[in-house]
């Protein structure tokens, strides 16, 4: 696994970009608060950088409210598409707000207040008073001042009454040196001077009264009034009519600039001053107290939104781990271990990330593993399946509970059932869903409960296929490893082996038969004759009679053991078998009708079901497996006092009473019996375990068969009539195993004794409707 | 009859609503005849340009009212400065009108209490003037009496020109805790507007 060191960012580098820029955001702004504060306190050389900074701060204002927008209004955005970390977000926002804002409230709070009485703390009202006082004791004392100097204005003028222009000039130089003023002013109504003469020379232009004056004068009033002529100090400035002469010439004025002494002019400008500065501030008091107001709320505003941008900013870079270890997770649940976090920071985040980038790539190398192992395993379990299935033997294994692991192919064609749908359950259950295996089950229950470690056993079950002879070997194996232990059980199915075993063995004993017996019969029958044909006329009647009545048992007996030698013959040289489609009722009245035309006293009654199925058989050696029955029924009844059993050269019939009872029912008339010399043949269509069979059963009246030879009914040579060959049951039992058939006798309560013969319906499986629990015989 | 209630209702509603409305209005009025009242006006009642040698001379009939705060303001001794602007432009086809010359006065008004009067000092030139009466001393800033704005040698002869003045309360010379207040306060905020007129100038022999 290769980690994408590309895609991760250098942390360093990260915090770089995005700290620095705030920081030095920050400390601009606190640089041009710091300025702006100087600037509200009236610092001279920061007046004219007021209102650049405070649009520049009204500008950071504006730009970091955008900036928290855009980030509320992404977080919101998060939080309502529920994506990774976006409450958290929301969490650390808002105790990082809370936090800025609880202790800065207060101290804003504080300041506020402190400035509030800070500043009203700067007046007061006795100092109010104070200065008040002080201006009005100067206003006094120069207006008395001034109005002494009204009076010597005034004596100035009555001096100059009467003067013409020429003298006044004149005049006007005395009057300056008597009077203490600085400037005497001659003019008219209209203010145009007429002569003027100062103390000061350098002042040449004489200060003029303005027009208000010159109004207040045209009425006739003096004017007195304090000019505070910035340069000079303080003035008093007298001016009076000058009356005239002549009534009809316009009156003069006269003004006189009075110098204030430049002790009081002091004093008295000092407390002018002090006056103006205190009422300038005492009137700027309120917008002082709103300027330092908006000044700090400025700065808290500014630094409660600097907080929230930064609790913004540092909210997501704390959660930006997070979400890429949560989004981490995610990927990694989902089961793609290949995803790698990029490295945010070199913090324990940092640590935590790259653990976890250690672990993913753990699991994956791990799982990498197990699919390899997988894949292994499923390779021999492959290739186990593959030799398995191409085994001819049916082949199951069990764990030690019995639960049913592996079942090959051929385990499948052989008992006829889909193992696949049954493994991983109790071989029992089986039992449930395919109860002809049950023969086959209970033996391997036998040997796994007895926990033989290895076994073989031979069994015959009656399935689909009809008759089967299994072969069947257990072993049982230990587990090693992961191995669980368990138990392997091989079988094959043995019936065509049994029956080719068989059909040889008994060929060769009929073959041998025929050669070792038939071969002495003839000169045993010529010499019998011989002997008959040259001594019977030589002897006397009785003699004759002896040996007449000796040879013709002699010639009669050879000739039946060559009927006999005749018969082995035939079972060994059974011809294969030739399967066609056949009605098996169609048979049993074909070969009946023969029975019927001869004179029998028995009687045959016939229970044929109509809707039998046609089977695949071969009609010679039904018709021989019927007639065998049936002649088989016909001897016994025909004997009815032969009991016993026979062996060799006895028939092969089995001493069957006889009835006279006819009946519909094949089990009722098994149970009850039936009447004197009467054969009842019965047909039917039996389903047992989903598979279909025709049964044929011919039922005699007689007494019945030993139990004792009930087993060995079917085997050659065993018969309860003293002329039988043992043969006739024999054959018919190898011609029902030719076609995958059953075979067996059975007595019947009340009397008589019933062959039965089931043959399969070749591939026709029913459907279990029921819970046919009837077990095979 | 449920209806009708509603109706009733809603007629009542409606018809306290126009009451309120009347109210409103009413108040609104009487609260902006009020506000008006003293909410002062600078505005420029007829003004005109003469050559004198070679020097324009402005002279100009202004009116000052002065606003509430102005007043107050003055009253407790803060300085007020008033300025006069008088610009020339040069108006030209198809381009803006280009900027020839401009001129600023300013004339500080005050209240000197222990003279008890008010102070008129023309700021350029520094004279001073002395004032009883407030009215006095607007009186004399209103009329305008050939003031020398600027030399004729800037001006083409013969040309037309664009002449505009305007007079208003410099709030850049208050003190600064009133200053930022005042730039938001129409009481302080008086300016009379531009006032133009066409001149042509006088050429030689004109």
């Amino acid at each position: 696994m290769v980690k994408n060191s590309q895609a991760q960012p250098t942390p360093a580098k990260g915090l770089r970009a995005g700290i620095i820029p705030a920081l030095l955001v920050l400390v601009l702004l606190i640089g041009s608060l710091v300025l702006m504060s100087n600037a509200t306190q009236d610092s001279a050389q920061f007046e004219k950088l007021y209102p650049t900074l405070f649009s520049l701060n009204l500008l950071v204002l504006l730009v970091l409210i955008i900036l928290i927008g855009m980030n509320v209004q992404r977080v919101v955005r998060q939080y309502r598409s529920q994506a990774t970390g976006s409450r958290l977000t929301v969490r650390l926002v808002a105790i990082f707000v809370v936090l800025a804002l609880v202790p800065v409230s207060v101290v804003y709070y504080f300041s506020l207040q402190f400035l509030e009485r800070g500043i009203d703390n700067w007046f007061d009202v006795e100092i109010d008073q104070a200065l008040q006082d002080s201006l009005e004791l100067s206003q006094s004392a120069l207006g008395l001042r001034m109005r002494e100097l009204v009076k010597e204005t005034e004596s100035i003028a009555a001096s100059l009454v009467g003067l013409p222009k020429s003298m006044v000039v004149f005049s006007l130089n005395d009057l300056i040196n008597d009077s203490g003023a600085s400037e005497l002013t001659f003019m008219n109504l209209s203010g145009r001077v007429i002569a003027s003469n100062a103390t000061d020379t350098k002042n040449i232009v004489p200060n003029r009264p303005n027009e208000s004056i010159l109004n207040q004068l045209k009425s006739g009033r003096t004017y007195v009034g304090l000019d505070p002529i910035s340069e000079t100090g303080l003035y008093i400035r007298a001016v009076v009519s000058v009356l005239s002469v002549n009534p009809l010439q316009e009156p003069r004025l006269l003004q006189a600039l009075y110098p204030v002494p430049e002790r009081i002019s002091e004093l008295a400008s000092n407390v002018q001053l002090a006056y103006a500065k205190y009422k300038e501030l005492s009137y700027l008091r309120a917008p002082l107290k709103r300027s330092f107001t908006v000044t700090l709320s400025l700065i808290l505003l500014l630094s409660v939104l600097i907080a929230i941008w930064a609790a913004f900013l540092f909210a997501q870079r704390l959660v930006a781990p997070i979400r890429v270890l949560a989004i981490g997770t995610r990927s990694v649940a989902a089961g793609n271990y290949d995803k790698r976090l990029p490295l945010l920071s070199n913090d324990e985040f940092g640590s935590l990330v790259e653990s976890f980038n250690d672990m993913t790539e753990n699991i994956a190398l791990a799982r990498d593993e197990v699919k390899g192992s997988q894949q292994l395993a499923e390779n021999e379990r492959a290739y186990l399946t593959a030799v398995l299935g191409s085994l001819s033997s049916g082949v199951l294994t069990l764990d030690q509970a019995h639960v049913l692991r592996i079942a090959n192919l051929a385990a499948n064609k052989i008992l006829g059932i889909d193992f696949s749908k049954m493994l991983n359950e109790k071989i029992d259950n089986v039992k449930n869903s395919y109860p002809h295996l049950t023969t086959f089950i209970n033996a391997l229950d036998l040997h796994l409960n007895n926990k033989s470690t290895e076994w073989r056993e031979e069994m015959t079950l009656f399935g689909a296929g009809g008759r089967q002879v299994l072969s069947c070997r257990g072993q049982s194996f230990v587990g090693t490893g992961q191995l669980q232990a368990g138990y392997v059980i091989v079988f094959d199915d043995v019936t065509a082996l049994i029956q080719v075993e068989r059909d040889a063995a008994w060929g060769e004993v009929a073959r041998r038969m025929a050669h070792e017996i038939k071969n002495p019969l003839t000169p045993i029958q010529l010499s019998a004759e011989r002997l008959r044909h040259k001594c019977l006329d030589k002897m006397d009647a009785e003699s004759a009679k002896i040996l007449e009545r000796s040879t013709h048992t002699i010639i009669q007996q050879v000739s039946a053991m060559k009927e006999m030698v005749q018969a082995f013959s035939e079972y060994a040289r059974m011809p294969k078998i030739e399967l066609v489609p056949l009605n098996i009722n169609d048979l049993v009245n074909e070969v009946l009708d023969l029975y019927r035309a001869g004179e029998s006293k028995s009687q045959i009654y016939l229970n044929l079901d109509s809707k039998l199925p046609v089977i695949e058989a071969d009609a010679s050696r039904l018709r021989q497996l019927v007639i065998n029955i049936v002649k088989n029924a016909y001897e016994t009844m025909a004997e009815p006092s032969s009991q016993g059993v026979t062996q060799g050269a006895g028939r092969d019939t089995a001493g069957l009473s006889t009835g006279n009872a006819a009946c519909t029912l094949r089990k009722t008339s098994r149970e009850r019996g039936v009447g004197e010399n009467a054969i009842i043949v019965n047909t039917r269509q039996v389903q047992e375990a989903s598979r279909l069979f025709i049964e044929l059963s011919v039922q005699d009246s007689g007494t019945g068969i030993p139990e004792d030879m009930l087993n060995h009914l079917f085997e050659p040579y065993v018969t309860t009539k003293p002329r039988g060959t043992g043969l006739g049951l024999a054959i018919v039992k190898k011609i029902v195993e030719e076609h995958g058939g059953v075979v067996w006798a059975e007595n019947i309560r009340g009397g008589g004794a019933a062959v039965i013969i089931r043959l399969p319906v070749s591939n026709t499986v029913v459907e279990i409707n029921g819970n046919i629990k009837q077990s095979m015989k | 009859m449920g209806e009708y209630n509603i109706y009733m209702n809603f007629k009542k509603y409606l018809s306290e609503l126009f009451i309120s409305a009347r109210l409103v209005i009413c108040f609104s009025l009487a609260l902006f005849v009020f506000t008006s009242a003293h909410a002062g006006e600078f505005f420029v009642v007829s003004a005109q340009m003469n050559k004198v040698n070679d020097t324009y001379h402005l002279s100009a009939q202004l009116g000052y009212e002065l606003s509430t705060e102005v007043n107050e303001a003055l009253q407790n001794g803060i300085p007020v400065t008033l300025k006069l602007e008088a610009v020339i432009v040069y108006k030209r086809d198809f381009l803006w009108a280009k900027k020839v010359t401009k001129m600023k006065q300013r004339f500080r008004l005050r209240y000197h209490a222990l003279s008890e009067q008010y102070l008129v000092k023309n700021l350029n030139s520094g004279e001073q003037a002395y004032y009883k009466v407030l009215d006095d001393a607007l009186y004399n800033l209103e009329h305008v009496v050939d003031l020398p704005i600027f030399d004729a040698k800037l001006l083409d002869p013969g040309k037309n020109y664009v002449a505009r003045i305007r007079t208003s309360v410099d709030i850049t010379e208050l003190p600064v805790p009133l200053r930022y207040f005042a730039y938001f306060s129409s009481g302080w905020n008086l300016t009379s507007g531009w006032f133009s007129w066409d001149f042509l100038t006088q050429g030689i022999g004109v």
